[in-house]
């Protein structure tokens, strides 16, 4: 047997998918206990090794077309645990490499200790947690079982909170302190729910309990419906939907340029990744039109929220941070939009979709195009604070002089959170407004105009300040004259990340199929809840 | 005569209760912490409480379930690393607010040192170098959570103190 056979011998029937939690973590561990410069060279392979694995996982999944399924130890539930990966866990997996790769390698400089220096605290710190966390994010996005979920979401919050506070100021301590409370508030009440799910059927496996839940439905107990609102209470906490977003702005702003790009693209997705699987997985029946149009009125108040706030900043990072709560509003639009009658089919761009279904791709789309436009936006607005020594949008004058690659960047990045064609933020609001317009919830599609009015304003904003000439005295004059030229691998990953999320519109719609692999049977009609 | 498990299970409530009701009104972080400590215990009581009743399946089994036992083990660790973290967390912000509270009545000389030396570029705030603490630090993060008002450091000394 030859070597190559032998490998995919090894790896098939879903053992990549151990590898795709265990490499992380495995990283993280040698990172954390060889310290010093050692820890960014193995982040840096790890990341490389990472973004092979996800990419053999979606090579497998769109080869077979059928979910990747894992029992470890070949226990399989309800005695053992086990991991699936299907179309939207694919897609995450493949988004959260490519953005903790691109950070590492903006990182790579920003956490470059002097020549001749230790590595300082603080990038031990950030390299061994920025691992953890995309440990935790894999496990979130392949885990099947209820307990175990909560404890990727636990790590995911233990190594995501330091990295608000890498600086060490009281103000970041403060931000940090008040996110930990809000996602460890949202954990218990997730746990709470998980114990009362176990409590009726005795599973916590996602599959398992699905199954039993459409054999009885309708006739669910009411423990069920009581544990499914307390997990999604705590959930919107670790998303940061409004009216639970307080803890967000001062927690990614306050953060280091790579760690919030991270936290604003990745982390708060993982929360709703859960949410997604609950609503979608759990409970076949989209539950309750009243349930489905509160959570869409929580991201219509989120958008329009957001995007005033945003509007009204003078700080390019707190600008960026609200975008981010705005941007997560339109994530929730998808339960009202998912959740109505799934019957109404209709053609967009050749494609024959149910409202069901687009409603979900766009949602999933706006998850993947926001990660990519915000985490470039967040490393751009980081380069442009260290340029300057500070970010206040009214001085901004120059900078498209100064820096051009990464104002492009960050105007790339604009246009997809915009929802401008022909970035992936068009088609995923596209997806969206047209379920609204169909399914006749046309409430939902004013809430998107509007959406994307704001966020035009507030990046025009920034970006018509920074096209503007320099003052003569300005800090930028200085910083041109003082720096030689900066290495080329920031700006160029920051490009890189931007010029995917616009990218990702033109890809072809029946593409993204493949985020129905693995999940029959989902859209049924509308149920109420008992 | 109410079932052992009945009665656990509302004491379990009660205290899930009182647990939230502190972690939510509380303004000072550490009561938080600690109301969140509770909040958790009862948790874990509820959890006790269907591995005596059975979960599901096996109700009714006279030997109990021991799923939920081998849950609530898993759940103390985690629950503990959150306790720890975010004392970890106070007592920075304490440390941080007394160095401050030092710096700004003694004309900078400062006897606690200042918290990580080698901290990360930062590059969310105004580094312009003549700006002194005080202004830097102007939107106070003491009140931490939704219902902050008052004081959160119970065990800062008061800016007059100093």
């Amino acid at each position: 047997m030859s070597f190559p056979i032998l490998i995919i011998e090894t790896l098939a029937g879903g053992r990549l998918l151990v590898l795709a939690l265990v490499l992380p973590l495995l990283g993280a561990l040698l990172a954390f206990s060889t310290g010093g410069r050692a820890a960014r060279r193995i982040a840096l392979v790890t990341a490389l090794a990472g973004l092979v694995v996800a990419a053999a996982i979606a090579l497998q999944l769109t080869s077979s077309a059928a979910a990747l399924d894992y029992a470890f130890g070949g226990w399989a539930p309800p005695l053992g645990v086990s991991l699936r990966a299907d179309g939207p866990a694919v897609m995450m997996l493949v988004t959260t490499a490519l953005v903790i790769a691109a950070t590492m390698v903006y990182a790579g400089v920003d956490f470059q200790p002097a020549a001749g220096q230790r590595e300082g605290r603080s990038g031990l710190v950030f390299w061994t947690l920025l691992l953890a966390l995309w440990a935790a994010l894999n496990a979130i996005f392949l885990g099947q079982d209820l307990f175990n979920l909560f404890v990727a979401l636990e790590i995911l919050t233990f190594s995501a909170v330091p990295l608000v506070c890498l600086n060490g100021r009281a103000e970041t301590i403060g931000a940090a302190l008040r996110y930990l409370l809000f996602a460890l508030l949202g954990s218990v009440l997730y746990l709470l729910g998980a114990g009362l799910i176990y409590g009726a059927y005795g599973l916590l496996d996602l599959g398992l309990l699905a199954a039993r839940i459409q054999a009885d439905a309708g006739a669910a107990p009411p423990a069920l419906w009581l544990a499914l609102g307390l997990m999604t209470a705590g959930l919107m906490a670790k998303t940061a939907i409004v009216p639970l977003h307080l803890w967000l702005p001062p927690a990614h702003s306050g953060a280091p340029a790579a760690a919030s790009a991270v936290l604003s693209a990745l982390v708060v997705k993982g929360a709703f990744f859960v949410l997604l699987r609950l609503w979608f997985d759990l409970v076949p029946v989209p539950a309750g039109w009243l349930l489905a149009q509160m959570q869409g009125a929580l991201g219509a108040a989120a958008i329009l929220l957001g995007g005033v706030m945003a509007l009204r900043q003078t700080r390019l990072k707190l600008m960026v941070a609200y975008s981010t709560v705005a941007q997560i509003g339109y994530l929730f639009l998808i339960f009202p939009l998912a959740g109505a009658d799934a019957a109404v089919a209709f053609i967009t761009v050749g494609v024959a979709l149910d409202a069901g279904t687009a409603a979900l791709t766009g949602g999933l789309l706006q998850i993947v195009s926001h990660a990519l436009a915000k985490a470039a936006m967040f490393l751009a607005a980081g380069r442009i604070a260290a340029r300057l020594g500070h970010d206040r949008i009214d001085d901004l004058g120059g900078v498209g002089r100064a820096m051009p690659l990464t104002l492009l960047a960050f105007g790339l990045a604009g246009l997809s959170l915009m929802g401008l064609p022909p970035s992936g933020g068009f088609a995923a609001k596209w997806l969206l407004l047209r379920a609204a317009v169909e399914t006749g919830q046309w409430w939902w599609s004013l809430a998107i105009l509007l959406g994307g009015l704001l966020t035009a304003g507030y990046l025009f904003r920034v970006l018509a300040t920074a096209l503007r000439e320099a003052p003569d005295d300005s800090a930028i004059a200085d910083a041109r004259a003082g720096t030689g030229p900066a290495a080329p691998g920031p700006a160029l990953a920051i490009l890189l990340l931007a010029g995917l999320s616009v990218l990702l519109g033109l890809v072809p719609l029946g593409y993204w199929e493949l985020i129905q692999i693995g999940r029959p049977g989902l859209y049924q009609p509308l149920g109420m809840v008992p | 005569m109410i079932p052992a498990a009945t009665l656990f299970g509302l004491g379990a409530a009660l205290i899930i209760g009182l647990g939230l009701f502190g972690v939510i009104l509380h303004p000072e972080p550490l009561r938080k912490v600690l109301a969140f400590n509770l909040l958790g215990s009862g948790v874990f009581v509820l959890f006790g409480v269907v591995a005596r009743r059975g979960g599901g399946r096996l109700e009714g089994v006279p030997f109990g379930d021991p799923v939920p036992q081998a849950l609530i083990i898993t759940g103390l660790v985690v629950a503990f690393a959150a306790t720890v973290l975010a004392v970890a967390l106070v007592l920075r912000l304490a440390q941080a607010d007394w160095t401050h509270a030092d710096d700004s009545h003694r004309g900078g000389q400062g006897q606690v040192p200042q918290p990580s030396p080698d901290a990360a570029p930062d590059t969310s705030a105004d580094l312009s170098p003549g700006l002194p603490p005080d202004q830097a630090r102007a939107p106070s993060p003491r009140a931490v959570g939704p219902a902050a008002a008052s004081r959160s450091v119970p065990n800062a000394s008061p800016p007059a103190a100093a």
